[in-house]
């Protein structure tokens, strides 16, 4: 119908294939691009020097005023606290003594429980 | 020539288009013009030389209309008007119909006014121009047009698109001559204190039409009665955004746009009601005329209305003549009038949209029936034949069109010829059997209801078919916007397809031109849409956030989606932007935490946008904003995971993604007592670069981070908490995190933040730089891993900042 000669055909022909080609190469990117990442779980501490000193504990009975501030949960003011208590009534014996800090209830207790030490 | 108006709009247009890129000064100009006059009157014998001089001469003017439009003298508004909001009093005359929005408990009216005088301060101005007007009220406020108003509120030059692909409401509104933008809160702020003299005959008509708008409102309800009324009187702002996608992507929104299909309808019936009346002959034509502007009044002066009702004036007037229109002289003569009156119209979706779609059908279908070899007169018996030929039409409007439609909506649509099959013919019975019950609904509500149910199955009808063709697999898909150069080798491969055998072009030698268009297209996305760099934007979403990241290789990942409600974000903003930048599909969407402003506007995306998988912090709690965000996931079947400290996303191998907080599982119950403290903080390392966003973290979850401080360096940092000054630990935070660069994620204006905003100030002290959303608009990061640039859609001044 179209009275096409050879080399025109030829010439449609590759054209054809080649625009076929690059819309798979596309159709095959864009497929690729679709994958899920790999989600895998490390430690952060387990690298040394990420963590630095965060993994000893901070001793409440020698802690200064800015090493208290670090725990979670503890401002300025109740870090004071801490130390006003100490002074005045002595070193804590256990770490269960630091609720007896006005200020330091069940939750906040337990959030730094596992970061201090009397020792 | 056989049309001389289209050759002479043709190059009107030119002239346009020269304006807008060159000035010359005005003198030059007139003075060339007045030789050319000269030179026409002259030869006025000589064809060739008459002729050229008359199209140099509509080029010239297209151009000196351009210059006259946007060169205002110094009295005008626009010279009056800072980027920076200012408290003033503008008096003025009400020039439009006001638009009223309904939202929960506010009341939106917005219009437009001629501006007489400002005050500001006690100084006093007499001006000129146009403003455009926002009132937000509880109750409605009674304005209509042709009122002298006073008008208390702030004044500020229109906001720009802040975001790629956003809408852009400066050069919306420069379109229609208007260069400022008014606020007034409450009635308060308002005063009338006159009518125009000369503004009764508009009153009366927009009277007509509230009344015309109120009778479909009691005879058809919710989505039938905007229907309608975006039919019949124009009005659009009741429709639904998903009923106006449905029509966008059947390619039918054409529909609902007031355009010639409507207006020829509408003269017709007129018409032949007049004729039936035996009307006298001149009277007959002159009646309807009349009635047609009143109409194009009545229904707002939109360029396609303009348009159509210019034509059917011109056909009227030529019938008149007895004699036979060109619709190229008649498209010329139409545009050459709305340009005139409007040069800016040329770059109006509407125009642009109606003219093409005109001359798509009229040329396109010529040239195929010419090359099928059917004659267009040639009186088809065969039903199936006549079938054909409007498939044909059909045809020809939809592959003329789709280059706009794609440009302006990011939708190429396959059904588009179909729909339009079924849907036109339907929209020809609605329309008549529309404006008969509402006449009828005047006269008597009773006799109204009765017809308006016809339309009312009709408009079922309408709404079932597109729906029909909207849920067909593949019926359309989203497209990147095109480039203009784009656009315009289409229409070029076009034209030479359809006129291969005036270019003495084989058919073989046609479809190569295709071929080898289609192999450029297709190559060119090959190479140069590869995402082969890391990018990173911040969008503006006001008080906030919502950061895309485009990983190299392709994947993506959105990190929150802003706010939702009235001003939903993840609708009109991200949907747009991501659409703009051809993504239909996200791989992740993190949301930090379940605040509004952070998950708001994931339903908006959903709807448009494919989720493969939500990445949240485990909070589980019950409040509206999160019922609704795990609704969605559920009922989209998202994959939902839940990360805190040592999770890692791999990316690729050379980019990681670390996150950082919170500490646990469920850390609102065990850790910290502030939602916003179990954001997710993520650490983007991609080779030399490395991102850190902060999300809403406050004092607790900070103190908790600086333990980890060898992970927290980082070169760009998204300030927490939109830059609010909350933590103690901030400084000391921001010492190991050591940026170069700091974005905050904020709303608002230059010299509020740099008066009171603390944290913004102390690292600018400290010599970081620091970007606002509010100042700059969407910043993008592109890093290839060496080096990175940062890119800020307002600032053209400084756009890139090699690093």
């Amino acid at each position: 119908m179209l009275n096409l000669s050879k080399s025109e055909k030829y010439v449609i022909l590759f054209l054809s294939i080649s625009a076929l080609l690059g819309m798979g190469i596309i159709r095959i990117r864009n497929y690729a691009s679709n994958r899920d990442f790999k989600i895998s779980q490390i430690d952060l501490s387990d690298n040394k020097d990420t963590l630095g000193e965060s993994d000893e504990k901070i001793n409440i009975n020698t802690g200064s005023l800015e090493e208290l501030c670090k725990l979670p949960k503890i401002g300025p003011k109740l870090a004071q606290r801490i130390i006003e208590h100490r002074n005045q009534y002595g070193p804590y014996r256990r770490i269960e003594d630091i609720r007896n800090v006005k200020g330091i209830g069940e939750v906040k207790y337990n959030t730094i429980e596992k970061l201090i030490s009397v020792e | 020539m056989k049309s001389p108006l289209a050759g002479i709009a043709v190059l009107f247009c030119c002239g346009i288009l020269m304006g807008k890129y060159i000035s010359i000064p005005f003198f030059y100009i007139w003075f060339f013009l007045f030789f050319l006059v000269l030179i026409a009157i002259f030869f006025r014998d000589k064809r060739l030389i008459l002729d050229l001089s008359i199209l140099t001469i509509a080029f010239l003017l297209g151009f000196a209309s351009w210059q006259n439009f946007t060169h205002k003298n110094t009295r005008h508004i626009k010279h009056l008007i800072r980027k920076s909001p200012i408290y003033c009093t503008l008096t003025g005359e009400l020039r439009s119909d006001p638009v009223i929005k309904k939202y929960d408990k506010l009341q939106r009216t917005s219009f437009i006014i001629n501006v007489k005088s400002i005050k500001r301060r006690g100084d006093f101005f007499k001006t000129e121009g146009f403003v455009y007007v926002i009132l937000t009220d509880k109750k409605p406020i009674n304005v209509e047009y042709g009122d002298i108003l006073n008008l208390k509120g702030i004044l500020s030059v229109p906001p720009e698109s802040t975001n790629p692909g956003g809408f852009n409401l400066k050069e919306h509104l420069f379109k229609s001559d208007i260069y400022g933008v008014l606020k007034v809160k409450g009635n308060l702020g308002i005063e009338r204190t006159g009518i125009v003299r000369q503004s009764y005959f508009i009153r009366a008509i927009y009277r007509l039409r509230h009344r015309l708008s109120e009778l479909i409102e009691i005879n058809l309800k919710g989505d039938y009665a905007s229907i309608l009324k975006a039919m019949l009187l124009g009005e659009r702002q009741d429709i639904p955004s998903y009923l106006n996608d449905l029509f966008i992507r059947t390619g039918t929104i054409h529909i609902l746009a007031i355009s010639g299909l409507h207006v020829g309808i509408f003269a017709f019936l007129v018409f032949v009601f007049l004729k039936t009346a035996r009307i006298p002959r001149l009277t007959r034509y002159i009646l309807t005329a009349v009635i047609l502007v009143c109409y194009a009044i009545l229904t707002g002066l939109k360029p396609p209305i303009m348009r159509a009702t210019i034509m059917s004036l011109a056909i009227l007037f030529a019938l008149v003549l007895r004699r036979a229109p060109n619709t190229y002289n008649l498209l010329g003569l139409a545009a050459l009038i709305i340009l005139f009156v409007n040069p800016c119209q040329l770059f109006e979706a509407g125009f642009q949209l109606s003219f093409i779609a005109v001359i798509s059908t009229v040329y396109i279908s010529e040239k195929i029936f010419s090359m099928l070899k059917i004659s267009y007169k040639e009186n088809a018996s065969h039903i199936f034949n006549k079938f054909f030929k409007i498939l044909i039409v059909s045809f020809s409007a939809w592959i003329g069109t789709s280059p706009f439609l794609v440009y302006y909506f990011n939708i190429f649509s396959f059904v588009t010829a179909f729909a339009n099959l079924l849907v036109i013919p339907l929209l020809g019975v609605i329309v008549a059997s529309g404006i008969t019950f509402v006449i009828l609904s005047i006269i008597n509500l009773k006799l109204g209801f009765i017809f308006s149910q016809v339309t009312y199955i009709m408009l079922i009808l309408l709404k079932l078919i597109v729906e029909f063709f909207e849920r067909l697999p593949f019926s359309y898909i989203y497209l990147k916007t095109p480039s203009v150069i784009g656009i315009i080798g289409y229409y070029v491969v076009l034209l030479i397809v359809l006129n291969y055998k005036r270019l003495n072009l084989r058919v073989a030698q046609a479809i190569v031109v295709m071929l080898v268009a289609l192999n450029i297209f297709v190559y060119k996305t090959l190479i140069f849409d590869r995402a082969d760099k890391l990018k990173i934007t911040f969008l503006d979403v006001g008080d906030g956030d919502s950061i895309f990241i485009q990983f190299p290789g392709g994947s993506n990942m959105l990190v929150d989606a802003g706010c939702g409600g009235v001003s939903d974000v993840g609708r009109f903003t991200i949907v747009p932007f991501l659409l703009h930048n051809g993504i239909t599909s996200l791989n992740y969407v993190l949301l930090t935490h379940p605040h509004d402003d952070h998950i708001g506007g994931l339903k908006g995306i959903t709807e448009y946008i494919k989720i493969r998988n939500i990445l949240d912090n485990g909070f589980e709690e019950e409040t509206p904003v999160f019922r609704e965000y795990r609704r969605i996931s559920r009922e989209k079947g998202i994959k939902t995971i839940s990360l805190y400290r040592g999770f890692r996303i791999d990316v690729n191998k050379d980019l990681g993604v670390y996150i950082l907080n919170p500490p646990t599982l469920d850390s609102i119950n065990k850790v910290y007592s502030n939602i916003n403290d179990t954001s997710i903080v993520l650490k983007l390392l991609y080779k030399d670069f490395s991102l850190l966003l902060c999300a809403d973290i406050e004092d607790e979850a900070m103190r908790d981070l600086i333990r980890y401080r060898n992970f927290l360096e980082a070169d760009v940092i998204k300030v927490p908490h939109h830059g609010n000054r909350s933590s103690f630990a901030w400084s000391q935070f921001l010492k190991e995190v050591a940026p170069k660069f700091a974005i905050v994620s904020k709303a608002g204006f230059e010299d509020d933040i740099t008066e009171s905003n603390n944290v913004i100030n102390e690292m600018r002290l400290m010599g970081i730089k620091v970007y606002t959303t509010g100042i700059t608009g969407a910043i993008t990061i592109a890093a290839d891993g060496k080096s990175y640039l940062i890119k800020k859609i307002l600032d053209r001044l400084d756009k890139y900042e090699f690093l």
